[in-house]
């Protein structure tokens, strides 16, 4: 008997040293991966931020709220020099952030300005399959009235051992913001730590995807972002009611400001609408 | 160790861990069943249960621990029963096979834990240490 029972740890013990060493390697191999994807990103050509950056008012308020997804009220606050902060958690590989970034880019490009966004693409492997984004990792964004804080925590390809790529840790009191709130009551049990994780100035919350991504599918980002300018069709609405309820969320936090986004009409209806009570 | 007692040992091991594993399936089909485990940066159930790892022939593990529990769990209740008339010499041979085999097993998973998911579960360590302990049983008993 304690010939076997040798044996049996002796096993378990190889077992484990093996798991390890391959773990290690499959590391070293993801972090090479992710270096890799990153320096093959290819910047948004001009044409297109342009036309994410100048959405005529006719387009916002053709497509108004109809189709928004309602932020939770979580009612915390959270606000670096003044400006409320807008935290988003997500990752390159998940389709609902994937499309959540398109309304995300339209709403901010409102209140500042992007540099060095990339074209990205979600998981080829995952449902929504290769729904066309852009990716704020290594990005920047400049605003006198937000700070824009994404956190992409992997890339959309998997390494050898199936795992994504990892790219960005959320700080600690990022990740404490995302246990705290992306949890229930605000999302149901089974959705609690999903992602995307939208809050803004630590008030108003979206978890999950704002819309269907499949409305994006089989489209490049240059003919997405050519919808926008009429705010009609099925990528450009929830695209843009997405982004005005964003916008409204800020502007509820900001003071208002900038007053030509913030005192349309559309804007104020959606600021009215939002929710004053957690659920 | 008497086989008799060898034999309720492995029922009562069997039984152990035929509740985990029916949990563990529970837990993968109803998203309403509570997972009681850590959710720290090693002993993560969740991140475990979730990995494709956890996947083996289209089927959850869970769910080959059920079915590798309820056959030993027949296997040692035959046994016990047929020891008061006779031995069942093959019997015996397939009880141990079927050891080896769930023995296999543990190790494929504690592998794909340590090495692909990099996160332990707790549950699944509890089932593993299981099939381990009646594993031992059988070797001691002749």
């Amino acid at each position: 008997m304690r010939k076997i029972v040798a044996l049996i740890i002796a096993a378990v013990a190889v077992t484990i040293a093996v798991g390890m060493m391959h773990r290690r390697n499959a590391q070293q191999a993801a972090t090479a991966a992710a270096a890799t994807t990153a320096a093959a990103a290819q910047p948004v050509p001009a044409e297109t931020m342009g036309e994410l950056e100048r959405i005529p008012d006719s387009a916002w308020g053709r497509a108004a709220t109809q189709a928004a997804t309602i932020p939770a009220f979580v009612g915390d606050s959270n606000f670096s020099n003044g400006k409320p902060v807008v935290l988003y958690i997500g990752a390159g590989y998940c389709p609902y952030c994937a499309a959540a970034r398109w309304s995300m880019v339209a709403a901010l490009s409102r209140f500042g300005k992007f540099a060095d966004l990339s074209l990205g693409s979600s998981s080829p492997t995952d449902v929504f399959a290769n729904t066309p984004t852009f990716s704020f990792y290594k990005s920047s964004y400049t605003s006198d009235y937000v700070d824009f804080q994404p956190v992409e925590e992997a890339g959309e390809l998997q390494g050898l051992d199936g795992r994504y790529a990892p790219l960005q840790t959320p700080t600690p009191a990022q990740q404490s913001l995302l246990e705290k709130y992306d949890a229930p009551p605000y999302v149901r049990a089974s959705g609690a730590g999903g992602i995307p994780f939208m809050l803004v100035g630590g008030r108003y919350m979206w978890s999950g995807s704002p819309f269907d991504p499949g409305v994006l599918s089989g489209k490049s980002q240059a003919a997405i972002a050519a919808t926008l300018a009429s705010g009609a069709g099925d990528a450009a609405q929830p695209i843009l009611s997405n982004a005005n309820e964003m916008t409204a969320s800020i502007c509820a936090l900001d003071g208002g400001k900038p007053a030509n986004v913030c005192s349309s009409a559309v804007i104020k209806r959606a600021i009215q609408s939002l929710p004053t009570k957690s659920p | 160790m008497q086989r008799r007692t060898g034999d309720r040992l492995v029922l009562a091991l069997a039984g152990a861990g035929l509740l985990i594993a029916g949990y563990l399936t529970l837990l993968h089909y109803d998203s309403s069943v509570p997972l009681a485990c850590s959710a720290g940066s090693f002993v993560n159930c969740e991140v475990v249960l979730t990995s494709p790892s956890a996947m083996v022939a289209g089927l959850p593990v869970a769910v080959w621990g059920v079915a590798w529990f309820g056959v030993a769990l027949v296997l040692a209740a035959v046994l016990l029963r047929d020891a008061a008339t006779g031995e069942t010499p093959r019997l015996r041979t397939l009880s141990r096979a079927w050891g080896a085999a769930g023995l296999a097993g543990v190790l494929y998973l504690v592998y794909q834990e340590v090495g692909v998911v990099g996160k332990i579960c707790a549950w699944c360590t509890a089932v593993h240490v299981i099939i381990v302990a009646i594993v031992v049983v059988q070797s001691a008993d002749g």
